[in-house]
This record gives C-alpha cells, sequence and structure tokens, in this order.
C-alpha cells in the first residue's frame, strides 16, 4: 500500500462489488470460473490457504468480538480479491458480490444449486475443507468433514419470516452514531446469519471454506461503508489506527478505512452511456441582422 | 451426535427511573469457546425455556455468538492466560470472554415499571440439527456469563 504512484486514472480503475442478484450470466460465470482456479491451486494463493487463514488450520487468525472486527474482515476481503483478480487474465473484471441477507430471503440462487446447466459442479455451491492437519480435529472441537455442508433455517420459530436479519433492523444499525455500538450491533446480526446458514458457516473453524462465507461478509463490509457515508468522521474508536492487521502485512486499521483507497466501492454506475457527438438539433430559424 | 441440553441462567436487576433515553443489557465475560449459540432474553419470565416462542411478550432481544469450535490445539491452548504480563504486544487470545450488547429500551418501558426490580433469563438456543452434528461436549454448559449491566442513558 506504500509507494503507489498517485494517478489520475484512479477514479476510472476502481472495481464496483455488486449484489449478486445483479450480476449477469456473464460476470457468474467469471466469478465462478476465479474461485474454482483458486480452488486448483494448493499454495498460498489458493482458496484453501485463504478460507484456512479465518479458522483451521492453526492459527485462527479472524478476529470477533471486538472493535477489529469491521477492519480485519475487510483486510481479509481484500487480500482474497486480489488473489481472485491474479488468477484472472489480465483485464478481467470480477469482484466479490455481496449476499443482501435483509431483501433476499435464502441463499443466493447464484450459491445455491449444487450443478450448473451443464452438469458440472458449482464452484459457488460447496468445497472441499482440506489443508488441516488430522491433529487439529479431535473430540474436543468441531468435526472433520471433507466437504462443506449448510442446514439453512431460522434458528427458530418467530425471528421474522424467514429468520434473516430484516431490513429494518439493518436500517436500525445504520443509523447507530458511535462505532462500538454500531459494529457490536452489525456483529450480532452477522452472527445470526452464520446460525442461519447452518452446517459448515455455523463454526468458526472452518466457515470460510463456504464460498456464501465470502458473500456474506462482503455483505458486512458493505453495510459498514454505507455507515462510513452516513456519518463522515465515525471513524473505528476505540481502534488506535495504526494497529496492525496480522496476518495481512500491509494493512494498518487506517488503511481500511476507505474503500475506494483500496480499489473498490459499492456504488456501483447504474446508468452510463458513451457520449457521441451528434448535429445541434433544427430549432427556430435565428433572426437575421438587419441592417439599420 | 450430541443433544443441547440449555443452562440458562437468570439475574435480578432494578429498572432506572424515568425519564431514560435508551436501555441496554451489556453481558461481560461471555464465554465463546463452544458451539454458536444465540442467547434469548426474557424478561419476568422466570421459567422461560427453549420452547418459549421469541413472539412471547416477555422476549427483549437476543445476541449471538459465532463460536470458536472447541479446543484444535493441545492441552492449555485455548485457556486464556489470567493476567496479560506488561510489555506483552501480541493480540489478545482467541479466547478472551466477549461482551454483548442488547438494546431492550422499549422492552423495558413496556413490561417494567421504574424503579422496580425485575428479572432477565438467559437462554441458549443451539438449532437441533446442528447440535446433532456436534460433539456433547460443545454444547454442554454452553452459557458462561460473568456479569450483566443495565445500562440506562438519562
Amino acid at each position: 500500500m506504500t509507494g503507489q504512484a498517485v494517478s489520475k486514472t484512479t477514479l476510472s480503475l476502481r472495481r464496483y462489488r455488486k449484489s449478486v442478484t445483479a450480476l449477469t450470466g456473464a460476470e457468474i460465470a467469471t466469478l465462478r470460473a476465479g474461485i474454482t482456479k483458486m480452488l486448483e491451486l494448493s499454495d498460498d494463493r489458493g482458496f484453501e490457504y485463504w478460507a484456512g487463514i479465518h479458522g483451521l488450520p492453526l492459527p485462527i487468525s479472524c478476529t470477533h468480538g471486538s472493535p477489529l472486527f469491521l477492519p480485519w474482515h475487510r483486510a481479509y476481503l481484500y487480500y482474497f480479491e486480489q488473489h481472485l483478480l491474479d488468477v484472472m487474465p489480465s483485464g478481467a473484471q470480477v469482484s466479490l458480490p455481496w449476499w443482501d441477507w435483509s431483501t433476499q430471503a435464502g441463499i443466493p440462487a447464484a450459491y445455491a444449486a449444487e450443478k450448473l446447466p451443464d452438469g458440472a459442479a458449482n464452484p459457488l455451491a460447496g468445497a472441499r475443507v482440506s489443508g488441516i492437519p488430522s491433529a487439529q480435529f479431535n473430540e474436543f472441537n468441531v468435526p472433520a468433514v471433507g466437504r462443506t455442508n449448510r442446514t439453512p433455517g431460522p434458528t427458530g420459530a418467530g425471528h421474522g419470516p424467514n429468520g434473516l436479519p430484516s431490513a429494518a433492523q439493518v436500517s436500525a444499525v445504520l443509523a447507530l452514531k458511535d462505532f462500538e455500538d454500531f459494529t457490536t450491533q452489525l456483529e450480532d446480526l452477522h452472527n445470526q446469519v452464520h446460525m442461519w446458514v447452518g452446517g459448515t458457516m455455523s463454526e468458526i473453524p472452518v466457515a470460510a471454506f463456504d464460498p456464501v462465507f465470502w458473500a456474506h461478509h462482503t455483505m458486512i463490509d458493505r453495510v459498514w461503508a454505507l455507515w462510513q457515508l452516513a456519518h463522515p468522521g465515525g471513524g473505528v474508536s476505540p481502534v488506535p489506527l495504526d494497529h496492525p492487521l496480522g496476518p495481512f502485512p500491509t494493512l494498518t486499521v487506517a488503511q481500511t478505512l476507505s474503500t475506494t483507497a483500496l480499489g473498490y466501492d459499492y456504488a456501483a454506475a447504474t446508468s452510463s452511456a458513451v457520449p457521441t457527438a451528434t448535429a445541434p438539433a433544427a430549432g427556430p430559424a435565428t433572426p437575421a441582422a438587419t441592417a439599420s | 451426535m450430541a443433544t443441547f441440553v440449555p443452562n440458562p441462567l437468570t439475574v435480578t436487576l432494578t429498572a432506572p427511573a424515568e425519564p431514560f433515553y435508551r436501555a441496554d443489557l451489556e453481558f461481560h465475560g461471555v464465554d465463546h469457546a463452544k458451539a454458536s449459540f444465540e442467547g434469548r432474553l426474557f424478561i419476568n419470565n422466570p421459567q422461560a425455556s427453549l420452547e418459549t416462542p421469541v413472539d412471547d411478550e416477555s422476549y427483549a432481544g437476543s445476541f449471538w455468538i459465532f463460536g470458536h469450535g472447541g479446543c484444535a490445539g493441545d492441552e492449555g491452548h485455548c485457556e486464556p492466560p489470567a493476567e496479560r504480563r506488561p510489555f506483552d504486544f501480541r493480540p489478545e487470545h482467541q479466547l478472551t470472554p466477549v461482551s454483548k450488547r442488547v438494546m431492550i429500551t422499549d422492552k423495558l418501558r413496556a413490561l417494567v415499571s421504574p424503579g422496580q426490580e425485575f428479572t432477565v433469563r438467559i437462554v441458549p438456543y443451539v438449532r437441533p440439527e446442528h447440535a446433532a452434528a456436534l460433539p456433547a461436549s460443545l454444547v454442554t454448559d454452553l452459557l458462561q456469563v460473568h456479569r450483566v449491566d443495565l445500562l440506562s442513558y438519562q
């Protein structure tokens, strides 16, 4: 993050993260191709390695129940997305989509279908849980699973029509003015969604192996970005801005405060056009000058 | 593998005098070492249980714990140090207990008179199908809370 030239083209080079429901078929195909390539890599560029950063294999690096929750996960998404870009051809347009569970009931269709129309496995529906030494599964922790699984559903009757946080709950959280208030309440909604998805997503050690983890956390990151827009200067108190975010060696808390400085935004263009030169429209004839 | 048996806790607190603008329940020293769970809060309902729905009049909100899922290390790996040494600049231990905050302003006002004592029953909840996939040690004695505060902004 240091030593980069300041460019006049920064704005135009920024990536836009979109709602998963707004992705075109081609964009979903590109995302699937990128995730597939990451799944094929067994080294520290691959999906397995990055999923393992969050939980197992040890050390478990994620930060929960702390004001570092949002900065740490923003850095985590950033590094994952950079590796996603790495595996794609130069110039490929791909970014992490967000799953707005407050308005989209259920697992997004792009992540739900086990098989694609051509019969191939959908890489967004699940992934191997691998790269974890067998000694790190014992009778005192989550059982070893070979592949992610989900059991979506509410954690009991009465939590709204589908058991996921509602749009009203998200709005209430966005209205909170104090960062610590905001992050603690948003983290609770986040926890609720992890438990709603169930299965692998329910427990920290293996949650990030489920591809929908990344869409869920992109939603959380988006809500933070929206809160930042609504509350300029809201900051991240009580977190020191120079606090490092391990294991992401180039990022501190301060460097996560601006999504645009990280090269992405959530304000996707909803309408674009290329200006073209056109002949002036015919109008009333200009009165001819008359000599007096 | 396991059947979840909840271990609810009940605390007695005193409602603030009016006027107050906001009331929060804060739970300190909440253990998150085991399975993920929901902590359901019921006011003046000491019999609240897993069967008490969250649309019951006494329900005041929930907090949600994203669990550490047990210990993957050797003996002692998941025991936070009793105290932090000076000049220990490493990150805090992963299993340092957390604090949770639930805003209950409207419910408190609706259910409890100002200045009156009231109870908060905390009922941990794990989805049965999730508990069934876990070892019993991860869903036994799940709810551990060191202290509960009622904060009111007046």
